[in-house]
């Protein structure tokens, strides 16, 4: 911890991105194309009722799937009243880098292209197919105005991560978004995390519960994420509009935020990128 | 359902028909219209109340359940003779007189089987509540529970699952009442 605070100013927030835990070209090794199931590249993030939460977790998934060498775009279109993507960016995204969308620059890392809610994002997913943008390492994660119209108005595939309380309502609502995804792409993968359950021992048993009901009604499995924790960092780090994890404080928001991120690349979501990549 | 309401200074009977009218009140939401109706002759309603639906006739018992049941009896029979009197004292808006009519007994003690008798022998629902007073005689707690069947309480109007659909904005999703009803089971919460 010392030595880091000696690093120059500016630095010290991103120089936890050198230390990508996923080595260059080590995922090389390890891939085996031919065998790798098809996979989703365009994550949509809905948690209806929390703009504020949605940002927050996006913005932080972002950074967290860049340190894991990935690429990754994010489309901020959700323009209903609170704090955004872009906001929760702000003190890191640079303009003017790329034409048409602000860059969060890792410096030995993949950078972040994010799109404001102006550029159309059908057009631009076209334009990412067009120019073979969507490979297998690279992620345009997007947040859209949580409604069910939203979802089927898309006729690009893509997969979800739910947010949602635990709550009878909370919970009804992420199983009628489960059900119109897998009625309109009975292909994509749904992710469910859990905002702020209070016991992670809860989580589980309710997602055990809510997975029952889906695989038995809907004849689908549900990937449990994990659990989004609540703390004061947390507080403060949407308070200043700062990412989360570019924080080195001990954190369990921090924590949990990490555990989501290394699960969602785990389910086999997120294929090893290639070294070249970088 | 046991409250323990607060203590009210005073003498038990002179406040008893004010906490009964708490009670029905807030653990209720009845409206009390009025306090002592008609006269002990030839029938006294201790409190007359509405929820909008139906019109309640309660008889406080200060002494034991025949007796409360007799004055809730001749409480009706007088309410019965005296209605078209009413309509013309009591607004609509106020209470809607040609509602049904329910009566409520409270005693501090009830013989076995009383519910399932005043069922069988009377044309009007009867609702029994069974009120205790503790501490003091001149400054009581007073708790107030019902001792009606359980399958005699009201069953709760059912939710209005379509209000509920629009509210969480998912009626894309086409969710049956037998889905919402049988994932709310599923779930537990």
């Amino acid at each position: 911890m010392e030595e880091r605070k000696r690093l120059g100013r500016g630095l010290e927030d991103v120089s936890r991105f050198y230390l990508s835990s996923r080595p260059r070209g080590a995922s090389e090794r390890t891939r085996k194309s031919d065998s790798q199931p098809v996979t989703r590249h365009v994550i949509r993030i809905f948690y209806p009722g929390s703009s504020l939460i949605k940002s927050c977790f996006l913005a932080n998934f972002a950074l967290e799937l860049a340190r894991n060498r990935f690429h990754v775009d994010i489309w901020d279109g959700d323009r209903s009243e609170g704090i955004r993507v872009g906001t929760m960016l702000q003190q890191v995204v640079r303009q003017g880098l790329y034409p048409g969308a602000g860059t969060v620059k890792l410096y030995g890392l993949p950078d972040i292209l994010v799109y404001d809610a102006d550029v159309q994002p059908e057009g631009k997913l076209h334009d990412l197919k067009e120019s073979s943008c969507l490979e297998r390492d690279r992620f345009f994660l997007v947040s859209t105005p949580d409604s069910l119209e939203s979802v089927l108005e898309w006729d690009t595939a893509f997969d979800a991560i739910l947010l949602a309380p635990i709550d009878g309502a909370s919970l009804l609502r992420c199983y009628a978004y489960c059900k119109v995804i897998w009625e309109r792409d009975p292909s994509s993968r749904v992710h469910i995390a859990f905002d702020n359950p209070g016991s992670e021992t809860r989580a589980h048993e309710i997602f055990s519960r809510f997975s029952g009901f889906v695989k038995e009604r809907l004849s689908r499995d549900p990937h449990f994420l994990g659990c989004l924790v609540h703390d004061d960092l947390l507080e403060g780090s949407i308070a200043e509009h700062k990412p989360i994890v570019l924080s080195y404080e001990a954190s369990a928001a921090k924590d949990s935020l990490l555990a989501m991120s290394a699960s969602f690349i785990e389910s086999g979501q997120g294929h090893a990128p290639t070294g070249s990549a970088i | 359902m046991t409250r323990i309401l607060k203590p009210v200074p005073g003498k038990a009977v002179e406040y008893l028909s004010q906490i009964c009218a708490q009670y029905f009140r807030e653990i209720k939401g009845y409206r009390i219209v009025e306090h002592s109706l008609g006269n002990n002759f030839t029938g006294r309603i201790d409190l007359l109340a509405t929820d909008g639906s139906r019109v309640y006739l309660v008889t406080i018992g200060t002494s034991d359940f025949p007796h409360a049941l007799f004055r809730s009896l001749m409480g009706y029979s007088w309410f019965s003779e005296n209605r078209e009197f009413l309509k013309r004292i009591y607004s609509p808006e106020e209470i809607d007189i040609t509602k049904p009519v329910s009566l409520i007994i409270l005693s501090q003690d009830f013989p076995s089987g009383s519910c399932s008798m005043c069922e069988q022998a009377c044309t009007v629902p009867v609702s029994l509540y069974r009120y205790r007073l503790f501490g003091a005689g001149d400054d009581p707690d007073i708790s107030i529970e019902s001792v009606s069947n359980p399958a005699e309480e009201p069953i709760p109007p059912e939710e209005d699952l379509e209000l509920l659909r629009k509210s969480l904005g998912i009626e894309e999703a086409r969710l049956t009442d037998r889905e919402i009803r049988d994932f709310r089971t599923a779930i537990g919460l």
